[in-house]
């Protein structure tokens, strides 16, 4: 997958990115040239002749395409943090209309317009990107379709303002671009600033909480972020560039009418982003560039375009999604990786060397300087689906201590921790972190120091395992926006100290290889990528959802040493475990649940000698690993 | 002759070998366990065996019949039935759906179903109790005896259990391994997976210990509690 | 009074239809994870080919509506076969989207091909009954519209029987589930995904066929309808059946209703407003379960 961090280390192939760079700063001609020139190559087999041309037309068609790009890098901030719009010809309309409006009617000048067309874009885009962000995945497809068809049909019904289905015409580019050659320069410009924008938006902490938003919500909450601020965030921005394309394109073409804003450009826009790889930085460029020649090549093979080239268009999507399912940057990284540079088998090798990493555990955690809170819970009840889940539990853990939770399946633990997360909200009972209110959310709670894990480690699948750690660094190591996306010093010194923090992070808890896929990780190192977040992410109290679950006795120790260290550094614990020895051993103090009511509290050796205990959940089972033989 | 028969078997996920060279017998009516970190490869030698993992090298007969490429459908009907890991039943299907989906593989009538159901209810009484109560509501142990049930709805000659104990309270452990050993009692040819390798070996006629893909101990439960270095590794 | 009678029979006669095209989103997609961005252009395809067979072919109206449901089964097995199946593994979400962009470009292809093949105009369809009308209420409403409206009905009826009741419906929930899990109690899970692409192929073709003489058959239709059918299924609460009925015929009402108070420029804008509405009150849909996938 593509690199969500500028540091760390550098494919030597990034240097192909300078290619178009090149061939954009040519000028006009030049790229005309060359574009025309590689499409009439490869349609040669067909139609005989090969053609360079720089022709008005062909002029025109390249910076069609550059405005195109525009829009479809936007839309790619989007689908980055997880979402899927087809609905942003909508504002590219707005762009256009809101330009083409203001200059010919208005008499304002192209450059006020144009920013007035991203700030009204941008606007819509958070009217309608707030309540369609609740949605899910395809529903917000779906409903965002339904945006493009409206704003289609309402510029079609205000007729006094917008011309109706007749459109308007004479808009007028501005002085010094006026010509069509001198107006490629004006959005090649804006090309080259988008995508730059785009890339570091991509690769700062805004890109890196968005793929994690998209990867996994609950997660992402659980270290504080924000998942509703950073998907309206997305669909703003996205918008307002859309609406800086569409106002680039109205004065390109002179005049606009309803019918150049369908639904079909806002699956076109979509299309283009997938086909190149959605969510990469430079994929969705060459998926428009794809795209937008095929009609033109259709057209050099057969005379006429339409519905020819429509069904060229479909059998080139199935074909290519047959070929590249991830789009066309994953087939180049997986043919760059197997064929041009070394390819190494992944290995299942997992060794852990417990005693060098429980040590850098140590120096680690007490360089942090963390500060634990004390947690207080009191009175907590919940009510599901006629059940009393949680029936007046009080918990109190203190800086430094571990308390244990147990108790039969179903007796409330997992509801207990969801409450204390601020995942769902009790009916009744207070809660506080060092004698403070904190509302019931989880990401509001996890801004207070409350980290977790969970029973299943949930991790951000298609991100490193640096990455992984680096969204959680974010959080408390912010740096200025407008640095980032500027790529200012401060920015890249501060991002260069966050990545060697979280190798050091990883190398504490025993992952040595950074660069690997957290979606491949073998279970037990899922766990230990789960805690190397959440050291990231600085807890002041950590809750542990059966943390031991499907971990081998080795790896058992290992976790005992990481909780201890936890503790020890001043960190409160509240542990779920159905691990008995486990829980012996780490626990200071352990609370038993049974049917949502706490049954016994006390040291490890009351509880386990507790009858209650014994009858409600304990059984005779710590005796038969020493029984059996 | 055994039931089960694994010889030289490879398989793996794309690129990334899992098993190398894997090779044992399963015999009619014995339990045999498989003991190993996470990541050695037990699960995927359960899915392998059901026909979900692609084999790259080595044979496996079912009951004389080579599986080798089958559909876990076209297995599942040879007398091979399967319970996940996590137990996963159909938490929106009643229990008597769920385990009428157990006997999915043989197209059966529905009075030969509802016979079949009924031993299932005597088996476990408390799923008969409230067999039109959804899955999704049961406790974690009725959801494992639930498992168990699909299972034998579909009247298996082998049964593959994946991690039977993970995420219960201890005495239900030990109730499910009490199911477990009945089970036996009764004739079944069980294929156990399990992290909790003390609590297998002691119900297990014979063990294997799965590493990195390999086996690199077998012996009989006893012979494997006993030794040293598997005591160390596994046993805690 | 009238008047209304009237606005409300057009509207549930398109609700009908819009129910009909939900039921094949909701089908395929519990069974899938799948949302066929193809569907709209396989009621496009029942609607022109509808008209080709019967009125071109001079075919029976019966035997062509048989016919036409057939070639959007088979058109889907296809659909299923081409741009679903080994593309993507359609559980994991946004990491896995390819087949939205197969199964968009197929229907792009559908589109393209009918228009090339039939051309772009319209096409008219001739009435499904020979029996005219009838008087309900004092308001003359003709048979067709009666038969759409039953057919959805109907249509609703059998396949919730069908999934609540039939071993086969009963797997396909269990897929929908738990698609891993399914597979390993032997559950084919590829094939229930190719019944569910057949079901969902002829519910979209049989709701083009019925709404032929209601509307003109022009080949650009399906996306208009795909969403309008898509608006139902999301209000009424992915993969309910019940649900898809329901939202139906309540949006081809509010449809009319919007129409005949705000004007024609207002239709999708009151569709999309009202599917808002009912997800910001209720995310899942009306009957939406809410535990299953978010779709």
């Amino acid at each position: 997958m593509d690199r969500l961090t500028f540091a760390g280390p550098k494919s030597r192939w990034r240097y192909l990115g300078l290619l178009p760079l090149a061939l954009l700063i040519a000028g006009p001609k030049a790229f005309a040239t060359v574009m025309s020139g590689v499409t009439s190559l490869i349609v040669a087999p067909f139609t005989g002749t090969i053609e360079f041309s720089s022709s008005r037309y062909e002029i025109f068609n390249v910076e069609l395409l550059l405005v195109y790009v525009i829009v479809v890098l936007s839309l790619n901030i989007v689908f980055q943090n997880g979402m899927i719009s087809l609905g942003h010809s909508a504002f590219f309309l707005v762009g256009a209309y809101t330009t083409a409006l203001l200059t010919t009617r208005a008499d304002w000048s192209f450059w006020l317009a144009l920013l007035m067309g991203v700030v009204l874009s941008a606007a819509l885009g958070f009217m309608l990107g707030a309540p369609a962000i609740r949605l899910g995945l395809f529903t917000l497809a779906m409903v965002s379709m339904g945006y493009a068809l409206v704003a289609e049909d309402m510029v079609t019904e205000w007729r006094s303002i917008t011309g109706g289905g007749d459109g308007l015409s004479g808009i007028q580019r501005p002085a010094p671009f006026g010509e069509l050659e001198t107006y490629y320069w004006l959005i090649a410009i804006f090309a080259i600033l988008v995508f730059f924008f785009t890339r570091n938006w991509l690769r700062s902490s805004f890109g890196r909480a968005g793929k994690a938003t998209a990867d996994n919500e609950v997660a992402a909450g659980s270290i504080g972020i924000d998942v509703r601020v950073t998907k309206v965030r997305s669909f703003v921005v996205s918008a307002a560039l859309a609406g800086l394309g569409g106002g680039l394109y109205a004065p390109l073409i002179g005049f606009i009418s309803p019918a150049a804003f369908t639904v079909d450009l806002a699956v076109l826009f979509l299309l283009m982003v997938l086909l190149g790889g959605g969510g990469t930085v430079i994929g969705p460029v060459i998926g428009a560039v794809i795209l937008f020649r095929i009609p033109l090549a259709v057209e050099d093979i057969t005379g006429a375009a339409g519905n020819i080239s429509l069904l060229v268009y479909g059998v080139v999507l199935v074909i290519s999604v047959r070929l590249m399912p991830q789009g066309f940057m994953s087939a180049w990284w997986f043919i760059r990786d197997r064929w041009l540079a070394k390819y190494k088998v992944q290995t299942m090798i997992d060794e852990l060397k417990v005693d060098e990493s429980a040590a850098h555990f140590d120096t680690l955690l007490a360089a942090a300087s963390l500060e634990g809170s004390e947690l207080r819970a009191a009175g907590m009840r919940k009510q599901l689906g006629g059940v009393k889940a949680v029936d007046g539990i009080d918990i109190a853990v203190l800086p430094g201590q571990v308390h244990a939770l147990i108790g039969p399946n179903g007796s409330g633990k997992t509801t207990t921790l969801n409450l204390l997360s601020g995942y769902m909200e009790s009916d009744y009972g207070e809660f506080t972190l060092n004698g403070e209110n904190v509302p019931a959310r989880g990401y509001v709670r996890a801004r207070y120091g409350l980290g977790r894990t969970f029973q299943t480690p949930l991790l951000f699948g298609s991100m490193s395992c640096v990455e992984n750690v680096l969204v959680a660094l974010d959080r408390k190591h912010s740096e200025n926006p407008i640095a980032t996306l500027l790529r200012l010093p401060t920015a890249r010194r501060n991002e260069h100290e966050k990545y060697q923090r979280a190798l050091d992070i990883l190398a504490a808890v025993g992952i040595t290889d950074p660069d690997t896929q957290a979606s491949v990780l073998t279970p037990g190192r899922r766990r230990l990528l789960e805690i190397a977040r959440l050291v990231a992410s600085e807890p002041a109290v950590v809750l542990m959802d059966e943390p031991a679950a499907g971990l081998t006795s080795a790896e058992i120790e290992h976790l005992e040493t990481m909780v201890r260290s936890l503790a020890a550094a001043g960190v409160g614990i509240i542990l779920v475990e159905h691990h008995v020895d486990f829980v012996l051993a780490v626990a200071d103090v352990v609370t038993v649940l049974d049917f949502g009511k706490v049954i016994a509290h006390g040291s490890p050796q009351e509880v386990r000698q507790d009858p209650v205990v014994m009858k409600a959940y304990l059984g005779a089972m710590p005796d038969t690993a020493e029984g059996q033989d | 002759m055994a039931l089960l028969t694994v010889e030289g078997l490879s398989a793996g996920y794309g690129l990334v070998p899992v098993l190398e060279d894997v090779s044992f017998t399963v015999d009619q009516g014995e339990i045999v366990t498989v003991i190993g970190a996470n990541g050695a490869g037990k699960s995927t030698l359960l899915r392998t065996l059901s026909g979900l993992t692609d084999v790259t090298a080595g044979t496996v007969h079912l009951d004389g019949h080579s599986i080798v490429g089958k559909s876990a459908a076209v297995i599942g009907r040879l007398g091979l039935a399967h319970v996940p890991e996590n137990r996963r039943v159909f938490p929106a299907h009643s229990i008597r759906d769920n385990l009428a989906l157990g006997a999915f593989v043989r197209k059966v009538r529905k009075s030969e179903l509802d016979d079949d159901m009924g031993e299932v209810f005597e088996r476990f009484p408390v799923l008969g109790e409230r067999s039109t109560q959804l899955a999704g509501t049961l406790s974690g142990g009725e959801q494992q005896m639930l498992a168990i049930g699909m299972a034998l709805m579909a009247r298996p000659k082998l049964m593959l259990l994946d991690e039977p104990s993970l995420g219960l309270a201890p005495i239900i452990v030990e109730r499910v391994f009490e199911a477990i050993g009945d089970l036996a009692k009764s004739g079944m040819t069980i294929l156990l997976v399990e992290q909790f390798a003390a609590a297998a070996l002691a119900i297990a006629d014979r063990g294997l210990v799965l590493q990195l893909g390999s086996i690199i101990a077998r012996g009989s439960a006893q012979e494997l509690a006993a030794d040293d270095a598997i005591r160390r590794a596994y046993l805690g | 009074m009238t008047w209304t009678i009237e606005t409300i029979i057009i509207g549930l006669t398109a609700g009908a239809v819009y129910a009909l095209i939900a039921m094949g989103y909701n089908v395929v997609f519990a069974s899938t994870g799948v949302l066929n961005f193809a569907h709209g252009e396989f009621f496009m395809a029942g609607m022109m080919l509808g008209a080709y067979i019967s009125v071109s072919m001079g075919i029976p109206l019966v035997l062509a509506l048989l016919l036409t449901v057939i070639i959007g089964v088979i058109g889907a097995v296809i659909l299923e076969r081409v741009a679903v199946r080994g593309v993507t593994d359609a559980s994991s979400g946004l990491g896995a989207s390819g087949w939205v962009l197969s199964t968009l470009g197929f229907g792009i292809v559908i589109h393209a091909g009918i228009t090339l093949w039939m051309g772009p105009q319209l096409r008219t369809f001739p009435p499904l009954l020979p029996w005219g009308s009838i008087e309900i209420l004092g308001v003359t409403v003709t048979w067709q519209r009666l038969v759409v409206i039953f057919a959805a009905i109907i249509v609703g009826f059998g396949l919730h029987l069908f999934i609540e009741r039939s071993r086969t419906g009963r797997a396909l929930s269990a897929v929908e589930q738990d698609p891993d899990a399914a597979e390993l109690r032997g559950i084919p899970v590829i094939r229930l995904g190719v019944i569910a692409f057949a079901i969902g192929g002829g519910l979209g073709a049989l709701a083009g066929f019925l709404a032929g003489p209601l509307s003109a058959a022009v080949s650009s239709v399906g996306l208009a309808y795909g969403l309008k059918g898509f608006v139902a299924a999301a209000a009424g609460g992915i993969p309910s059946i019940k649900g898809a009925v329901i939202a139906g015929f309540l949006l081809g009402l509010l449809e009319v209703f919007g129409v005949a108070f705000l004007g024609a420029g207002y239709r999708d804008a009151i569709v999309f407003a009202a599917l808002l509405l009912v997800l910001m009150i209720k995310p899942s849909g009306l009957f939406g379960a809410g535990n299953v996938r978010a779709v």
